[in-house]
């Protein structure tokens, strides 16, 4: 029970009822990421021999900045209610609009892709903040309305809409990673809010049918061969194999309690590409084995399941949705990040979450677990059918 | 209620997602645990090929040294510039650096191309070759203004060198770079590293595993780049250096049989210890020098040798087959006296020529000898006899007593493209030329001509062995160092200090040769009396010999071409020589080949005197 009082802090007192587990979980993530990143830091190479064995830059530190940023954005989203994330759900979604498209028209070009934008000296992946501002505007959506009307097709319409629209935009960057983990966890939030099955079968077949299409005539050269080198990495060990080759050897020659923290030959002398952001896992994998890939999968499966755990807690329809969503969502990353780097699918460039180096997702994924406090906190505040007050 | 129903059906999915969830992370454990544990072993090997590169260090070539300890093949420190890219042109231009090292070093604008593709070609942190083999004054030029050259260093490196140049190129050979073939037979890491050389030739190629030594390893861990990052030195071995090898040749004597055969166009001579086997001298004319394989690169000089016809890279004393001529009479003396149908006396009447089924066979000396004995036989060097003894004997046996004196076989010694040469008889006839044999093979092979083929080491063999009493002694280039024999002032040597067996022959019928061989140099008028020596009273015995090449045809007959010096070189006789000195105390046998060198008594006889006489001087 939240316990009120009229002498508040502003409200402060409520940062004492968030869930204390979930923080914990949620920093030692943080932490590890930390240290891997210190891990892959590259030391300056002088005169002639240069062997890393870590380092605070480039990366730790400035992760270590914006994981408490993160934090302290967590603990505010924690005091609001989830009243005022359900009356801005809508606004936020066509911010977050807005701004995909100013990326379409102005965005810096990174890694091949118009994925990022500059306000002042700060930069961002707005595809990172779609997928958060998708699930809150669809579960809101959702929430206002009863099991018998979201069956019916007339329903499905709008927020098939919302997410079309995102999809589109992210595409056209063109970042198919983003495209395919917004439509699945857009996927998950139909799955439930209760659209039956059939409907999901009739989707499922239909995309199917049209993957020789988008082969055809949506899916860059690039990415094409991406997905050839996924299903046949030999066909380029030197190319784009090659990252996935080195990956496997890394994860592989870590065997089962890994070659120390530091000492990975892998990492350390710089056989891994992209190891400080998308192929990070690689680095656990080489460095503390089996045994501590097991460990951090754990722990983020701890973090799913709390949400889980969350989303029967509250009351209403709007926080369920929101929270399960944003533990499926976390969920998918973690899966296709991993898969990834194992060789399990292609190369999307989806990074591992609290781990990867890069700013952007680390506030927005903290942002979102505040939204999930903020439904622990406030988990018996009770919101109307048509979502605006109880 | 509606919202019970919303919340059962969000329990309801919600459970299906995290079952989904659930099973999806049993796909990442299980992918990681086959990754991690079953594929663990296949992965680690190869992070390891990844980053742990294994350097070769060479090991020194071992030397070559002779009977006396001169040193025959040696190494010396060779002097190479090297640069480093990213150290070198930190503050000046690759043409700025290649202008100042031109100042002290000499380049030429095919060397400074090849410097500047290969600083395009490779990594900025690599070590490229500015120039190889600097001299003594250039190196320490250099040295003196490191700091005007920044990432350039001097590296050490071996060179083979052989001092004695030509006079032992064809025993000791030479080194070259590694072909593709030698690539193919030898697997050995140490032939990958850039300018390792092997041997090619000689000693230097029969040798190689000993002379070579084993790889010594550093394994340097390195970065994705290639550079390396670290050398682990407690995991270094080091290389095992070559052994050195002390041979039984004397190159005093080899410089001066080079000397002697000089006087011919082409010729070889070996001499031979006749207890010991230790071969003192193995010598070809013409010879090499074999440094221009390695220090003295001299292309003109190559172009020279390789051309010419007198075939300067034949080792002609292993390799060279020629028929014995007259050298063989001992073996038919020794065949008719062991068989009994002769002996000593016996003597058969010479009259210049001898009538057997309807053809003339004539003796060397047109008027004849008279009547001849075994001993005279050998001093006249008389045709006839043996021609009236092989057809009382038959060849078989003098065939049987040339195979145990070692003629018409490898004698083993330890160089390769030894020939074999042949010994004909009725066997090898039928099976080599399928038809019969004849009397007149016979008496063609009793005189060394036809199809009998030696070399002239198998002659000094023979020699040894006949000088020797008897024993099987094999040549042997291979220095004992507790074997002082050699070194010996005395000439005494009693018969357990021979490790050879016996050959069986009667010692008697040997020192009838032994007397005849004496009566060739030392008697009057006799063929060999150009071979006489006499040191403090030391005499020796031989034998000469002239074998024919080709007849002097009709048309040259007709043209009043009777000399032999009239005809072209290389249809002139072989002249041939073999004998042995001290008579009274023998030690050293000798064989002397003059190719086209008309006659064994004028030209390879006093040779063979030489040589003798220098040996003698050597060793007593």
């Amino acid at each position: 029970m939240i316990r009120r009082s009229r002498y508040t802090f502003w409200g402060l007192e409520k940062l004492a009822n968030v869930d204390w587990i979930l923080f914990l979980l949620l920093f030692v993530v943080c932490s590890i990421g930390i240290a891997m990143l210190y891990s892959s830091g590259e030391a300056e190479c002088h005169e002639v021999v240069c062997r890393n064995f870590g380092s605070w830059y480039p990366w730790a530190v400035s992760q270590m900045v914006k994981m408490l940023v993160g934090f302290i954005a967590m603990f505010i989203a924690s005091l609001f209610s989830p009243k005022i994330f359900v009356k801005f759900a809508y606004v936020g979604y066509f911010a977050v609009l807005i701004v995909l498209i100013m990326v379409e028209i102005s965005g810096d070009i990174g890694m091949g892709a118009q994925r990022w934008i500059e306000i002042g000296s700060f930069r961002f992946q707005p595809s990172e903040l779609a997928k958060i501002s998708l699930i809150v505007a669809l579960a809101r959506y959702f929430a206002s309305y009863s099991i018998s009307e979201i069956n019916k097709l007339f329903y499905l319409i709008i927020p098939v809409g919302m997410v079309g629209l995102y999809m589109i935009l992210v595409l056209i960057q063109p970042d198919l990673g983003t495209a395919l983990m917004l439509s699945m966890s857009a996927g998950i939030m139909f799955c439930l809010a209760g659209v039956s099955w059939k409907k999901f079968a009739v989707v499922g077949i239909v995309i199917l049918m049209a993957i020789p299409v988008a082969w055809e005539y949506v899916l860059l050269p690039y990415q094409k061969q991406r997905v050839m080198v996924f299903l046949n990495p030999d066909l380029d060990v030197s190319g784009d194999g090659y990252h996935i080759t080195q990956s496997k050897i890394a994860m592989g020659s870590g065997g089962f309690f890994g070659k120390g923290y530091l000492k990975g030959s892998q990492s350390q002398l710089n056989f891994l590409p992209e190891k400080h952001t998308d192929f990070i896992f690689t680095i656990v994998a080489e460095e503390f084995g089996m045994l501590g890939c097991l460990l951090l999968i754990m722990l983020y499966l701890l973090i799913v399941f709390r949400c889980f755990k969350i989303s029967l807690m509250v009351r209403s329809q709007f926080s369920k949705l929101l929270v399960m969503g944003i533990g499926a969502n976390f969920f998918l990353f973690v899966f296709i990040n991993i898969s990834m780097v194992m060789g399990l699918l292609p190369v999307v460039g989806v990074p591992l979450p609290f781990i990867s180096f890069g700013g952007t997702s680390l506030m927005v994924l903290l942002c979102s677990f505040g939204l999930v406090q903020s439904a622990y906190v406030h988990k018996d505040v009770l919101i109307s059918g048509k979502g605006v007050y109880d | 209620m509606r919202d019970a129903e919303q919340t059962k059906q969000f329990t309801r999915r919600a459970i299906v997602i995290g079952g989904g969830q659930f099973l999806l992370s049993l796909v990442l454990v299980g992918r990681i645990a086959y990754l991690q544990v079953i594929e663990a072993k296949k992965y680690k090997k190869l992070s390891d090929n990844n980053y742990l590169k294994i350097k070769l260090l060479a090991p020194s070539r071992g030397k070559i040294f002779d009977c006396q300890n001169q040193i025959l093949a040696d190494n010396i420190d060779s002097y190479n510039v090297v640069l480093i890219p990213e150290e070198s042109f930190e503050k000046i231009t690759k043409e700025e650096f290649l202008d100042s090292v031109s100042k002290i070093i000499e380049l030429t604008d095919k060397e400074k191309e090849r410097i500047l593709r290969d600083i395009k070609r490779t990594r900025k942190f690599s070590h490229i070759l500015v120039k190889d083999h600097l001299t003594w004054d250039e190196m320490s030029k250099i040295q003196a203004k490191n700091l005007d050259f920044p990432g350039t260093y001097i590296e050490t490196g071996e060179l083979r060198i052989y001092p004695k140049e030509k006079s032992c190129a064809h025993v000791i050979g030479y080194v070259g770079r590694v072909s593709e073939r030698d690539l193919k037979e030898d697997s050995d890491p140490l032939l990958s590293i850039p300018n390792f050389r092997v041997g090619k030739t000689g000693f230097e190629k029969a040798l190689e595993k000993q002379l070579r030594g084993e790889r010594g390893e550093v394994i340097q861990i390195v970065n994705s780049t290639g550079r390396v990052v670290e050398t682990l030195n407690n995991r270094t071995k080091k290389p095992t250096d070559g052994k050195d090898i002390q041979l039984t040749i004397d190159s005093r004597l080899q410089e001066y049989a080079q000397e002697v055969l000089s006087r011919e166009e082409s010729a070889s001579a070996v001499l031979m210890d006749i207890y010991t086997g230790e071969v003192l001298c193995m010598s070809s004319y013409p010879s090499f020098d074999p440094n221009i394989f390695n220090t003295k690169p001299d292309d003109a000089e190559f172009e020279r040798l390789f051309s010419s016809n007198r075939f300067p890279f034949m080792n002609k004393s292993i390799e060279g087959l020629y028929a014995p001529g007259s050298t063989f009479k001992m073996m038919g003396v020794l065949a008719g006296l062991e068989s009994g149908e002769i002996t000593q006396n016996t003597t058969i009447n010479c009259a210049g020529h001898m009538d057997y089924a309807n053809h003339r066979y004539h003796c060397w000396k047109t008027a004849g000898h008279g009547p001849v004995n075994a001993i005279n036989s050998l001093r006249w060097s008389c045709d006839i006899y043996f021609y009236e003894l092989v057809l009382k004997i038959g060849f078989e046996r003098v065939k049987e007593m040339a195979l145990k004196f070692g003629l018409g076989q490898k004698t083993g010694i330890p160089l390769s493209n030894e020939k074999a040469g042949q010994i004909p008889g009725r066997d090898w006839k039928r099976k080599e030329r399928g038809e019969a044999w004849y009397h007149g093979d016979s008496i063609g092979s009793i005189i060394g001509q036809g199809y009998i083929l030696t070399t002239p080491i198998q002659l000094a063999v023979m020699t040894a062995r006949i000088a020797n009493g008897g024993y099987a002694v094999k040549p042997t280039l291979f220095k004992d160092p507790n074997d002082t024999r050699i070194l010996r002032k005395e000439n005494k040597l009693s018969s357990s200090d021979i490790e050879f067996n016996s050959i069986g022959i009667d010692p008697y019928h040997l020192s009838v040769v032994q007397k005849g061989m004496y009566a060739v140099v030392n008697a009057q008028y006799s063929t060999g009396n150009s071979a006489y020596i006499n040191y403090k009273g030391q005499r020796m015995a031989g034998k000469t010999g002239t074998a024919q090449v080709a007849r002097i045809t009709m048309e040259e007959r007709a043209q009043g071409i009777r000399s032999q010096y009239s005809i072209p070189w290389n249809r002139r006789h072989h002249a041939l020589f073999v004998g042995y000195a001290p008579y009274n105390n023998p030690r050293f046998a000798i064989s002397v080949v003059a190719e086209h060198g008309v006659s064994g008594g004028v030209v390879t006889a006093p040779m063979g005197r030489d040589i003798m006489l220098r040996a003698l001087e050597l060793y007593s």
